[in-house]
């Protein structure tokens, strides 16, 4: 077994490159094309900071009712006082 | 499609950079992260063998660190992503994805460190280099992290079916390679209390 010469690796490694570089170039052209590119598609985050959408008109807030609360007057059961008569 | 290729380039040209050099870098470094791992478990005991093994680790770790680079140049100079030196060199900097950005910078800087450091050894001492060579396992698992958690091309089912093929054997490898090391340092402990040193067999591929 020989010792492979870093000219393979890096070749190797140029070749990946070249292929995923036009593989990558050809997607996005056919997605331009469409109307949601891959690249918005990819990074949502800042495309959402990026554009000035309308502020949303602010809803009322509703006001506070407060409950009506019914008094009602608690029973009170009477009771006759006991008497003891001692004899 | 053809005409819309020079507006492609010019607006996301840097994407397709940063993506195809990113591809590149993982696969660099899980080639050699899975051949260092090989080295260390001796699978065939021939001094070739060895030579070839490392001269391929070596030169797969080199082309990765170049590959991780472009990744990073390619990433800085996005115009749409505008991420400054700050957002490339500081993780968990940059506010897109930033956890998953944040552990590739720390990846990133890992690589250089652990994978330069060959280079030094014989200034830091063969036994230091070792035991922080190991570490490298880490560039690994963060890289495919970073990968997972912020790559826009991790949907993409070749990407989903490479992680998990090289996964597995670098997994077994690894805690191979864990259970080896605890038994070659019993060894040579058991080796020095009988007064004797310990069989250079077992150290003599340990470069990773």
């Amino acid at each position: 077994m020989t010792t492979p010469r870093p000219r393979a690796v890096v070749i190797g490694s140029l070749s990946l490159f070249v292929v995923l570089f036009v593989l990558l170039t050809f997607q996005l052209s056919t997605s331009t094309s469409t109307a949601s590119s891959e690249h918005r598609k990819a990074k949502p985050a800042i495309v959402e900071t990026q554009t000035d959408a309308a502020p949303e008109p602010e809803e009322p807030e509703p006001e506070y009712e407060e409950p009506e609360v019914e008094y009602i007057e608690p029973e009170v059961e009477e009771v006759p006082p006991v008497v003891t008569t001692s004899s | 499609m053809i005409e819309s290729i020079p507006h492609t380039l010019s607006t996301q040209g840097w994407w397709i950079v940063s993506r195809s050099s990113a591809i590149v870098a993982f696969v660099l470094v899980t080639a050699s992260v899975f051949l260092g791992l090989t080295m260390a478990s001796k699978p065939v005991r021939k001094p070739n063998f060895a030579k070839t093994m490392r001269a391929l680790h070596e030169q797969t770790a080199l082309a990765a660190l170049v590959a991780i680079g472009i990744h990073v140049l390619a990433v800085l100079a996005d115009p749409w992503l505008k991420p400054g030196v700050a957002g490339v060199a500081i993780p968990f900097v940059l506010s897109l994805n930033r956890f998953w950005n944040g552990i590739g910078v720390i990846a990133a800087y890992l690589a250089f460190l652990l994978g330069l450091s060959f280079y030094l050894r014989q200034r830091i001492g063969a036994r230091l280099w070792r035991q922080a060579h190991r570490a490298t396992i880490a560039v690994y698992v963060l890289g495919l992290f970073h990968a997972l958690g912020a790559g826009s091309d991790t949907g993409s089912l070749l990407f989903l079916a490479f992680a998990g093929v090289t996964a597995v054997p670098i997994a077994i490898l690894f805690v191979y390679r864990l259970g080896a090391a605890r038994r070659s340092s019993e060894r040579q402990r058991l080796a020095a209390r009988a007064g004797r040193r310990a069989p250079l067999a077992d150290t003599a591929y340990d470069t990773v």
